[in-house]
């Protein structure tokens, strides 16, 4: 995606953080996700073992 | 004695007029224990179908140890429990993967020092089921479940089949032992559909109505689920054959 | 009795501790309860509210929760909070609903052609999450403040190799193809694109714009910062290459405070060679003849109503006269409203930055020194925001007020009380506010600000003089929104510097004699 397609082909958006946003997108027919994320709170340790099991840097 | 008439039933309940004993009842579900040893359950939700339930309209106020009878006399199949190999769509990859953080939580986080031997979770962790329970079973199911070339470790399972009965509750350990034999519930078969499609409203409600199940039951079970995908994911599995793996 | 109770490492979105402590206010024998993340600019207002936190030691990962009642009644009162922050009581409670992810990894599964992220997380954490987004080929609209100059630098320098555009940090207002990201009004698609760096700002020109009929196609943020030389001017520059490339405006706008020297040569020579009009509004710049391919102007409505001209293929000059005249007019009339109020300063009260800005400099024009949290010059900063002194002007989006709040555009509570206060001052002759509707804003802004007027105990009460900056598209409904501000005896104008022109003209006119 660039910042050409996006004015080209209209926002479809990944909101992360404050729900209404979100919720103001959607009365807007426009396409997207809500994220409800949380700050890690294990702390970094466990953050490290669960990113081994993965095998990988998702997160 | 009660006797009971639910209207549609799980293709693994065999038995059509039977005595059972009340082992809890709550709003929604009756769970029931069999002479066979076996746990069935009466549901009011179609959304609870599982391994041997049927679905009855209300059940009237018991307590523990009563006994009923439940009549399946003519009464037709409504759910079918067995799990069913397909693809797992890979595009999914990283919706599954953030149910393994549900292990970071506080009530969960002593299930993390076991993901890669769930085994060792057998009895552990909080929960009426415990959440380790609710980990293998969902880990076993994914491995039931996700058609592909990972190699399956059936020892690991028939140990853990082994150790239930000492380690768990009785309740508990048939959820697991359904599992480990191939069966689902009917959230996890829309959750396994989902996955095996396309359609991005289909997956999230039907992780929603996991999700949402039980304080943690669920999310401990998506857990479960996730490292059973991976795991899946990245070994061979030979062919399952009545329900043993070889 | 007013007590607090921290609890370590509990994270929760303002939203939800606005409604919980919504839900604890109803409560017989609650006078007041506050829920909120432990924040520097949280317990300074914790603090002025006398609720006892000096000793405590708490990080903005804290949760701290603050409630007068009688000493019996707090066990239960805290045991409430608690449940209603595990199970929202304004919530559904049916298990079957749709899973949200938790991840943007998860999100791009549930929407591959996702093109653009909107974050809006505490600033330590979003530049982590906005990076990840570029990584990801998606533009980002970063909502968030507190993201350091380093880290936008590096996120703008990371978009500009792949492509991308990052709206921000603190960018509150964007509009794509007329979808409206986070605060902004409902208006029309039409022939003009907007670079912005200010989100009311944005809002103000799409209002006035919408007022005279003309629509905007896009109007893209790049936060308060991108003119420094230090960043460049990378997001503007993309943006308004970006609009030169679209068939179908034919009049590109910039908005924002004037940027550097060497950044500023860089925008007015895109803006110049763009093949289409151009207007600039550097707001605090003194008026500049207009050159080839570029028209400046010095306020938000002047920029709107020249551009309007440009899109009508009239005559911006004209345009501007009949504006002065009714400039004119404004001020006129607020002198002679003046003349009879009791008291002698003028107090703004603002929820959006830019139009505070505006309004202050307006302010200044008429009354000499203007006072305030975010003042036009370093000296006339307030020692103590929540004491203001002569005439002064608060902004209540400002940092001090927001990290890890409500914005004041979302929850008017706070920006109310401090009305009744000012207002409450028999030194007060006049009372300025905005109320700014759309998407994102509060429901029923005025509803907070009336009773707070309707409140207010003081025999010859100061005028009150607002702008709603909305829309009839807007959810709240304008006209109720005008209505409910007249009944109460509130004065409207049609822009914020109308509003500006007749408070301060108002002030003025008392001074003389």
């Amino acid at each position: 995606m660039s910042l050409k397609s996006l004015l080209n082909n209209g926002p479809k958006v990944i909101n992360i953080g404050m729900e209404r946003f979100y919720s103001d997108l959607r009365e807007q027919e426009v396409e997207t996700v809500m994220v409800d994320w949380k700050p890690p709170l294990g702390g970094k340790e466990l953050l490290g073992k669960l990113r081994k099991i993965r095998g990988d840097s998702v997160g | 004695m009660i006797s009971l008439y639910p209207s549609g039933k799980s293709s693994d309940w065999k038995k059509d007029r039977k005595v059972f004993t009340v082992h809890s009842a709550y709003s929604s579900v009756l769970n029931l224990a069999g002479e066979d040893g076996r746990r069935y359950s009466l549901i009011t939700d179609g959304h609870d179908f599982q391994p041997r339930s049927a679905l009855i309209e209300a059940f009237p106020d018991l307590k523990a140890s009563e006994s009923v009878s439940v009549i399946l006399e003519d009464v037709g199949i409504s759910y079918d429990p067995t799990i069913v190999r397909e693809k797992v769509n890979p595009l999914w990859r990283g919706l599954w993967l953030e149910w393994l953080d549900f292990l970071e939580e506080d009530m969960l986080c002593c299930l993390l020092p076991f993901v890669a031997d769930p085994g060792q979770m057998l009895g552990l962790g909080p929960g009426s089921t415990p959440a380790g329970d609710d980990f293998i079973a969902g880990f076993a199911t994914a491995l039931g479940w996700s058609e592909s070339e990972a190699s399956w470790n059936s020892g690991e399972f028939t140990a853990i089949l082994e150790r239930v009965d000492s380690c768990t509750t009785w309740f508990s350990g048939e959820m697991v032992k359904d599992a480990v034999d191939g069966m689902i519930w009917l959230r996890g078969q829309q959750l396994c559909k989902a996955l095996a499609g396309g359609s991005s409203s289909e997956a999230l409600t039907a992780v929603g109505q996991i999700y949402g199940s039980g304080h943690l039951s669920g999310r401990a079970w998506l857990a479960g689920f996730s490292a059973g995908l991976e795991r899946s994911l990245s070994h061979s599995v030979p062919k399952r054959n009545g329900g043993q793996f070889s | 009795m007013k007590r607090v109770e921290v609890f370590r490492g509990e994270y929760y979105d303002s939203v939800t501790l606005m409604l919980v402590a919504k839900e604890l206010k109803k409560i017989e024998g609650v006078a007041d309860a506050t829920l909120n993340m432990a924040t520097q600019a949280n317990l300074h207002i914790m603090a002025y509210a006398s609720f006892p936190v000096d000793s405590i030691a708490a990080s903005p990962d804290d949760l701290i929760i603050g409630i007068d009642c009688s000493d019996d009644l707090w066990p239960s009162v805290l045991e409430k909070a608690k449940t209603y922050l595990v199970s929202p009581p304004w919530k559904s409670r049916e298990v079957s609903t749709e899973y949200n992810p938790k991840s943007l990894e998860g999100a791009l599964s549930v929407l591959p052609e996702a093109n653009l992220a909107l974050i809006s997380l505490p600033g330590r954490y979003a530049a982590a999450q906005a990076s990840r987004a570029l990584e990801r080929g998606l533009n980002v609209m970063l909502y968030s403040d507190n993201v350091s100059l380093e880290e936008e630098i590096r996120l703008k320098t990371l978009a500009k190799e792949k492509g991308l555009l990052v709206m921000g940090p603190d960018c509150g207002t964007a509009v794509i193809s007329g979808k409206g990201l986070g605060f902004s009004n409902v208006c029309p698609i039409g022939p003009v694109g907007i670079v912005s760096a200010s989100g009311t700002g944005l809002q103000e020109v799409m209002v006035q714009l919408n007022r005279l009929g003309v629509g905007v196609k896009h109007g893209l943020g790049t936060g308060g910062r991108d003119v420094k030389s230090s960043v460049g001017g990378i997001s503007s520059l993309a943006a308004i290459d970006a609009l030169k490339d679209d068939s179908e405006i034919s009049v590109i706008v910039a908005i924002g405070k004037p940027p550097s020297p060497e950044v500023r040569q860089k925008i007015t020579d895109s803006l110049k060679s763009s093949g289409k009009h151009a207007v600039a509004c550097f707001m605090g710049e003194s008026a500049r003849s207009d050159e080839p391919g570029l028209r400046y102007t010095t306020g938000l409505e002047e920029c709107a109503v020249v551009t309007a001209s440009l899109v009508r293929g009239e005559d911006p000059q004209l345009a501007r006269e009949r504006l002065w005249n009714d400039y004119r007019e404004v001020e006129t009339r607020g002198r002679r409203e003046g003349a009879g109020i009791s008291g002698r300063f003028l107090r703004g009260l603002f929820s959006g930055g830019t139009l505070c800005y505006e309004a202050a400099q307006v302010a200044g024009e008429l009354l000499g020194e203007v006072y305030g949290n975010a003042p036009l010059r370093e000296e006339l900063k307030l020692p103590d925001s929540l004491d203001p002194i002569e005439n002064s002007f608060i902004d209540y989006g400002e940092d001090e007020f927001t990290q890890g709040r409500l914005h004041p555009m979302i929850d008017p509570s706070f920006r109310a009380s401090q009305l009744k206060i000012q207002a409450e001052d028999p030194s007060v002759a006049v009372v300025l506010l905005d109320i700014v509707l759309g998407y994102g804003s509060a429901a029923n802004p005025s509803e907070e600000i009336v009773k707070a007027i309707n409140s207010i105990d003081r025999k010859n009460g100061p005028l009150f003089v607002a702008y709603v900056c909305g829309t009839e598209g807007d959810p709240q409904v304008y006209g109720r929104q005008i209505d409910l501000l007249r009944k109460a005896g509130v004065y409207l104008f049609e822009s914020n510097r109308r509003a500006a022109i007749f408070a301060a003209a108002a002030v003025a006119g008392k001074e003389k004699r």
